[in-house]
């Protein structure tokens, strides 16, 4: 096979590679219909895809110099333009509809300090500097310092961190006793229920426990008891690292009781997970459209669950034979 | 990971049990054509139908696609795993003869040495790689973004954003058949830019 002729064959194999990974119906049979003109196009494709799963390991560690907290373009007048301002605009239409939504800012303390604070379902944006914004998901309460762009605490609930780094002045997250310091960050980080987890995006974050201190680069999070020490360090995909402010739910099998309290928060809807399933494992993604009880139906379908009507939310229940 | 703006259709397992039924016989077809023996295509189907019985997923669109890349990727397993386990014999045969003992994944040192310096070399292509096709990779690959999603935060074109993704892949792939040779060949990266400009 002649030189041109196995690079062409190699692009045609790279263009199929990256297509497919999102295909749909019409992809798949044409990309078929390529492998079975030539055998050497199925012997090409799959080095292709060999080598991208060799970049696997090194992607963590590739540093990527345009990086949108880096501060790299310079805005004047219209800081919400950079980056990832832009993809939020984009990305997030409900989100940046609830922009305007400011449901409570209270003074605290007669210094600097400020409260806010978002319902069920409900997400809000704050900007602290430009190239630093956090978005608070529902139900959940942070402060922050007028005086102080480099702080924040999280009081309850779950926050997604676009920190751009400083390294004379790193940004510090304030989680009951316990810090985490940004290295060039996106993570995200949920207090409730006892326990906090972060996970990490993008850069690095460190996370500090009294006088302990445990590095989390992008693709790892980190779960701890509030109070306790011990510290379980696991992977996780940064694709589903803060996605519900995308209005998706992703879970490599995360117990249905953690389910249940994301939803709450994501749907304005009160939800538990009866005792009998709380801890099992669920595997998936759920698209979060709207807000409230419309979304029970198709949710049970997903969860294999049933809902009953209780108090002011639901509870999520075994499937009985009577269900079915 | 399916679910990501196309939850409008909602298929139930069941729905989607049904799909794969229909599906099996163009499965096993494009299984053999992937190079996979009758008795592989048949397992790896087995293991398909399992997944998609046992377990919940996100609503799906369209299950064709959904069920092709699902046995995409449970090929890619079969064939890995498999891999994997010659180049174990191989090696503990070489050394020792006899079976092999059981796994060790953990990496040697040498291995780890190999590893940083593929990264050093990988990072070089991506810093030579023009800017906004630098971010474009960075979305796809590291962050995971549907291309979609990419050109519409880019305003541009998905055909666009698979131009440039197919130039940093042809960058990846020259460097790695470089890489592979032992460093010194033919094509410069300069070249293929030039051939593929985006």
């Amino acid at each position: 096979m002649g030189f041109d002729v196995e690079e062409a064959v190699r692009a045609d194999a790279i263009r199929w590679h990256i297509r497919l990974r999102d295909g749909g119906d019409a992809d798949w049979a044409q990309f078929e219909a390529w492998l079975e003109l030539d055998a050497e196009h199925v012997r090409v494709f799959q080095q292709v895809e060999d080598m991208d799963l060799e970049l696997e390991p090194l992607l963590p560690e590739l540093v990527f110099r345009e990086a949108a907290n880096d501060a790299g373009e310079p805005q004047v007048d219209a800081p919400r333009r950079a980056g990832w301002g832009r993809w939020y605009a984009i990305g997030g239409g409900a989100l940046a509809a609830c922009v305007a939504g400011v449901l409570a800012i209270t003074l605290v303390s007669p210094s600097d300090r400020y409260e806010v604070a978002t319902s069920a379902g409900e997400n809000q944006i704050v900007t602290l500097d430009e190239g630093t914004r956090i978005t608070l998901n529902g139900s959940t309460r942070m402060e922050f310092d007028r005086g102080d762009p480099r702080f924040a605490s999280l009081l309850s609930g779950e926050a997604l961190f676009h920190v751009r780094h400083d390294q004379n002045r790193p940004f510090r997250l304030k989680v009951g006793d316990n810090e985490i310091e940004d290295v060039g960050t996106v993570f995200n980080v949920v207090r409730g229920r006892g326990e906090l987890r972060v996970s990490v995006a993008e850069g690095a974050v460190f996370y500090r426990s009294g006088r302990e201190g445990t590095p989390l680069v992008a693709g790892q999070a980190l779960r701890t008891e509030e109070g306790g020490t011990a510290i379980q360090v696991s992977r996780t995909p940064v694709a589903a690292v803060g996605a519900w402010q995308r209005g998706q739910l992703v879970y490599l099998g995360e117990p249905l009781s953690q389910v249940a309290a994301d939803l709450s928060r994501g749907l304005g809807t009160h939800i538990v997970a009866a005792p009998a399933i709380a801890a099992r494992p669920f595997y998936g993604t759920i698209a979060v459209e709207g807000t409230g009880p419309r979304q029970i139906d198709q949710l049970k379908l997903v969860l294999d669950v049933t809902f009953k009507a209780d108090g002011d939310g639901w509870s999520m229940n075994p499937v009985s034979d009577g269900d079915r | 990971m399916a679910g990501s703006g196309t939850h409008n259709t909602i298929m139930a397992n069941s729905g989607l049990l049904e799909a794969l039924m229909a599906l099996g016989p163009a499965l096993l077809r494009y299984l053999s054509l992937q190079g996979a023996t009758a008795d592989e295509a048949e397992d790896i189907l087995q293991d398909v139908r399992l997944k998609v019985s046992t377990e919940r997923v996100a609503p799906v669109s369209q299950p064709r696609a959904y069920l092709y890349r699902m046995t995409h990727n449970h090929f890619l397993l079969h064939r890995r795993a498999a891999t994997r386990r010659e180049r174990r014999e191989q090696d503990w045969s070489d050394i020792n003869g006899g079976d092999p003992p059981e796994i060790d994944e953990e990496p040697s040192v040498e291995a780890r040495l190999v590893a940083r310096e593929q990264l050093a070399i990988l990072q070089g292509v991506l810093d030579r790689l023009p800017e906004r096709t630098r971010l474009i990779f960075r979305r796809f690959r590291i962050e995971g973004l549907p291309q979609r999603q990419i050109a519409a935060e880019l305003g541009i074109s998905v055909s666009a954003v698979e131009k440039h993704l197919a130039h940093a892949y042809e960058a990846v792939a020259a460097m790695k058949k470089r890489f592979d040779e032992g460093g010194g060949t033919a094509r410069s990266l300069k070249g293929e830019r030039d051939r593929h400009g985006v």
